[in-house]
């Protein structure tokens, strides 16, 4: 003892706390800590003091109720579960009769504890009346005191004891009238598919088919009940040993689907890996909610690991909204490709995108499966969907020019190029086979792989300072090229113009926002198609999204585009791309508005408005926010911009843009350059000018309402002015002063 | 965190020039919508005004940003952001409590009740922002040890697991989880005293 104080020594321990000792040294240490009550007392305080040690406690005591399950890969903001101990699960029970037993609730003896999740603790019991094991879900304290939780929880009972189904673990049993409510339900003997994934990674094609035909066989019971599972992932199903049997388990949060009222908003009972971008995004769901989630549990089990993943809920949860999972042939690459357009129907963002039931989704499975078991009796089943291919077999480009830039032009050109030349893909409402194999589909955004060799000198090696690189590329590339395309071979040009949008940010090199255009000269094959391309570089994702221009004056407007949206993984240097195929509303006649119906027609991730006098096409696209229309201007919103349908008025020069509520909108001009805000009454545009009149607050511009104007070439823009102010600063810049339209001309909107 | 945060932010990075103001509203967007949403559930708030009061702070924030970037003394983002988001959420928390009253009579007395002065809704801010960027720098430091590291301190700190306990189920000497737990402890408290600092 005497010797142990003499070596109380607080600069060693500390060295200690830093990782600084060598290991024969921290052995000493940790032999003395272990035995001197004041050094280990010591190491608490040299860490924090005791109110930093309770202030610690008291922030992590009150957490509001939690995402939690068994699975250790998820953690939140702050917001990590309880983990349940036996100890604390022993107190919510009465002693045991036996003392191997854990304890007792009523006739029930406490086996073991065999899960803990946000609502509570799951044991594994015997029933004594009827000899049998049992698992008993039991409500935690915290919530058991709750008033909202506990009918949560027993409606929870209700609920799934009315589902009986093969696959669906069945109930024996409701208790909620004790301090502590608790359900009986059948034990199943076995692991979870998130055991089963842990344990062996990515499982088998035939097993993928088998578990999720069986769960969707059992969604769809529940569904028939007008039951939503809501939580739907690999840890709520179980796999019973030795039989080929998954059942759901868990409808811990199932309710009546018109049940709206007890789950708060913003409250996401769900684990947010496997929540549908609805209930991410707080909105409400219905059963095709379940059937996102089922894809992306599909999608865990061909790859090994869930699709949406970020370092807590939140992020993930923006994921879900926002991006495209890897694909999952890039994972695993023995997936065949059919299965991959199924999962990748199933995690459709938009709800109308899926399967619409979950018992078409079993049939087609089950066909799938017969399919891969029996080959040569069984072929490939008809989807019932349009399925898409968006790389054509084969497409090559020879550049004339020795511009650096070219092959990345030919990245992009491709897709543009396979958009005019495939309509035979785009019969809407067809029937066609699940593509089989295609080409690699992915394209590795890096300097080697848009140049096909290293970057010239002076630009960054980084990718995410690409942007800069684009930037200094700026200006006018021509293409020239050959394709082929079903057998024929094409001669194409393209002109590019690298606009570096956003000029005047990107110049400073502070904002990684860009934007590329690509447009073929009219007189080329088909139709002139734009695209336009904006990188939103985030912390971990880079958004790509290739959007065709859809009209261009004069020449037919196809009824159908596609629309490519990729994201970018800068861990595997790939960009994903994923098609969206959505239709002109009201390209077929040439009324002058389009119809209610028209522009409420939503498709992939879009909303369309269309004017159809043959110039104006509005598409929203729902996560990047974009609206695009033909002619002069491209308008992009703030990202709430999903439910309200924009209006749009004809200006001599421009178009405005009206949105419900607080969006923002920015114009554009052709240039990809800048922006006007919210409020302002009156626009124009020209070539390198925006002005009208601001009625209220403009970002970067002003706060003072008054007449504005906005060079693009220079990037100034002016204060809220006077109009005799503001004619003689346009003189002064040798512009014509534009006509500007008042309101009582485009007529009042909101 | 949901799409309305989005776009108050996609149009506050067009107005922000400085990429490290955007991170700057980033992370305080991440740490102080939940800090007013709880203090507005804790104050009796239907979830959906909480959430829309979360909004409107932020909306408000956004709104000021002009202002202050036209500011030649403007000092730091993130010591503007919190002082602009307090006032506002103190306001909105305050007006709406007054509107609740007004629109529902029969809860009257309950919202009474649970109304608080401007200053007590200060305080209960402040509070829960301080518990908050305890729980932001938890969740930084804890994907940033080791797993065992992080359960040494989870355990024994918030579980009320004793040492001995937490060593036999980690599979290591109680020497370790003196330390391991203190480790995490000392690296949290550096990241709210870095992050306090910033401000």
């Amino acid at each position: 003892m005497i010797e142990n104080r003499l070596r109380c020594n607080d600069a060693l321990l500390q060295a200690m706390l830093c990782e600084e000792l060598p290991t024969d040294a921290s052995n000493d240490v940790l032999d003395h800590v272990e035995s001197c009550q004041h050094c280990q007392q010591r190491v608490t305080e040299l860490a924090a003091s005791a109110a930093d040690w309770k202030r610690m406690a008291d922030a992590m005591s009150d957490l509001p109720e939690q995402h939690s399950d068994l699975s250790p890969s998820f953690s939140g903001l702050g917001q990590r579960p309880i983990h349940w101990t036996e100890a604390m699960a022993r107190q919510l029970l009465s002693a045991p009769t036996h003392p191997e037993m854990l304890g007792r609730l009523g006739r029930y003896e406490i086996e073991r504890l065999i899960g803990s999740g946000g609502m509570g603790v799951v044991f594994k019991a015997h029933d004594s009346e009827l000899n049998r094991p049992v698992a008993i879900k039991l409500l935690a304290p915290y919530l058991a005191s709750s008033g909202p939780a506990r009918r949560r929880f027993s409606r929870e009972a209700r609920a799934a004891a009315a589902v009986v189904h093969q696959h669906v673990v069945p109930i024996h049993n409701v208790e909620t009238e004790r301090d502590a409510p608790f359900i009986v339900m059948q034990f199943v003997s076995g692991e979870s598919l998130q055991d089963r994934i842990d344990r062996q990674g990515p499982l088998e094609l035939c097993e993928i088919l088998r578990i999720g035909m069986q769960v969707a066989d059992g969604l769809s019971a529940a569904h028939q009940q007008g039951l939503v599972h809501r939580d739907i992932k690999p840890s709520n199903i179980l796999l019973e040993e030795e039989v080929d049997r998954a059942l759901i388990s868990d409808f811990g949060l199932a309710r009546a689907a018109d049940d709206a009222t007890l789950t708060r908003p913003g409250f996401h009972p769900g684990t947010p890996q496997y929540m549908s971008p609805e209930q991410a995004a707080g909105l409400s769901v219905d059963a095709r909610s379940d059937l996102f989630s089922l894809g992306s549990t599909l999608y865990t089990m061909c790859t090994g690991r869930p699709p949406f993943r970020a370092e807590n809920s939140l992020s993930v949860m923006r994921r879900i909204v926002d991006s495209e999972p890897v694909p999952v042939r890039d994972i695993s690459p023995q997936i065949p490709a059919w299965l991959c357009t199924i999962v990748g129907k199933l995690m459709s963002k938009e709800k109308s995108e899926r399967p619409q039931s979950a018992a078409e989704l079993r049939d087609l499975l089950a066909a799938c499966l017969s399919h891969v078991q029996q080959p040569a009796i069984s072929p490939l089943p008809v989807v019932p969907w349009n399925s898409i291919d968006p790389f054509p077999k084969k497409i090559f480009l020879i550049s004339k020019g020795s511009i650096d830039v070219i092959s990345l032009i030919s990245v992009f050109a491709t897709f543009g190029l396979f958009l005019m030349l495939n309509p035979q893909d785009e019969q809407s409402g067809s029937k066609s086979t699940i593509v089989e194999e295609h080409e690699h589909n992915t394209v590795g955004l890096t300097w080697k792989s848009l140049l096909g060799k290293e970057p010239p000198s002076g630009y960054p090696a980084d990718l995410p300072l690409l942007i800069q690189g684009l930037n200094n590329s700026r200006g006018e590339w021509l293409f020239a090229g050959k394709m082929l395309s079903d057998g024929n071979e094409v001669e194409c040009e393209a002109k590019m113009q690298i606009n570096g949008g956003f000029l005047n940010r990107v110049q400073q090199g502070k904002f990684p926002q860009w934007q590329i255009s690509v447009a073929w000269p009219r007189e080329k094959p088909t139709n002139t198609l734009v695209l336009n391309v904006m990188v939103l570089p985030e912390p971990e994702t880079i958004k790509l999204m290739l959007i065709p221009q859809l009209a261009v004056e004069g020449n037919p407007v196809p009824s159908e585009h596609k629309m490519y949206g990729g994201s970018w993984d800068a861990e595997k240097s790939t960009v994903t791309w994923t098609p969206q195929s959505f239709r002109l509303p009201g390209t077929d006649n040439s009324s002058e508005t389009a119809s209610d119906d028209a522009s409420k027609e939503t498709n992939g991730a879009f909303r369309l408005v269309v004017k159809s006098d043959g110039e104006l096409h509005l598409v929203g696209y729902q996560q990047g926010s974009f609206i695009h229309f033909s002619g002069q201007s491209v308008a992009r919103v703030g990202e709430q911009y999903v439910e309200e349908q924009p209006a749009l008025e004809k200006l001599p020069n421009g178009y405005k843009v009206f949105f419900a509520g607080r969006t923002e909108v920015y114009v554009v001009t052709s240039n990809g350059d800048v922006v006007i805000g919210p409020r302002v009454e009156t626009i124009g545009c020209s070539d390198n000018m925006i002005y009208g009149k601001i009625i209220e607050y403009v970002p970067g511009h002003s706060d003072t309402p008054g007449y504005f104007w906005f060079d693009s070439t220079s990037g100034e823009t002016s204060k809220g002015l006077e109009l005799t102010k503001w004619r003689d600063d346009l003189k002064a810049k040798g512009i014509e002063e534009p006509r500007l339209v008042g309101p009582e001309e485009v007529g009042e909107q909101y | 965190m949901n799409k309305d945060h989005t776009a108050t932010r996609v149009s506050l990075i067009l107005r922000l020039k400085n990429v490290d103001d955007v991170a700057a509203w980033d992370e305080f967007a991440a740490i102080y919508g939940p800090v007013v949403y709880r203090v507005a559930i804790g104050r009796g708030f239907q979830p959906a005004d909480a959430e829309n009061i979360v909004q409107e702070v932020f909306l408000a924030v956004a709104n000021s940003i002009s202002s202050w970037l036209e500011r030649d003394d403007r000092g730091r983002f993130r010591a503007w952001l919190l002082r602009i988001a307090r006032n506002a959420a103190v306001d909105m928390l305050t007006q709406r409590a007054t509107r609740a009253l007004g629109r529902d009579g029969s809860d009257a007395e309950a919202v009474l009740a649970s109304m608080l002065a401007p200053s007590e809704f200060s305080s209960a801010l402040d509070l829960e922002y301080e518990r908050m960027v305890f729980r932001w720098a938890a969740a930084q430091v804890r994907e940033s040890v080791e797993a065992h590291t992080w359960d040494a301190f989870w355990l024994t700190s918030m579980e009320g697991v004793t040492i001995e306990v937490a060593a036999e189920r980690l599979k290591t000497r109680t020497g370790n989880i003196y330390f391991a737990r203190s480790r995490v402890m000392s690296r949290i408290k550096q990241l709210v005293e870095q992050y306090e600092a910033e401000r």
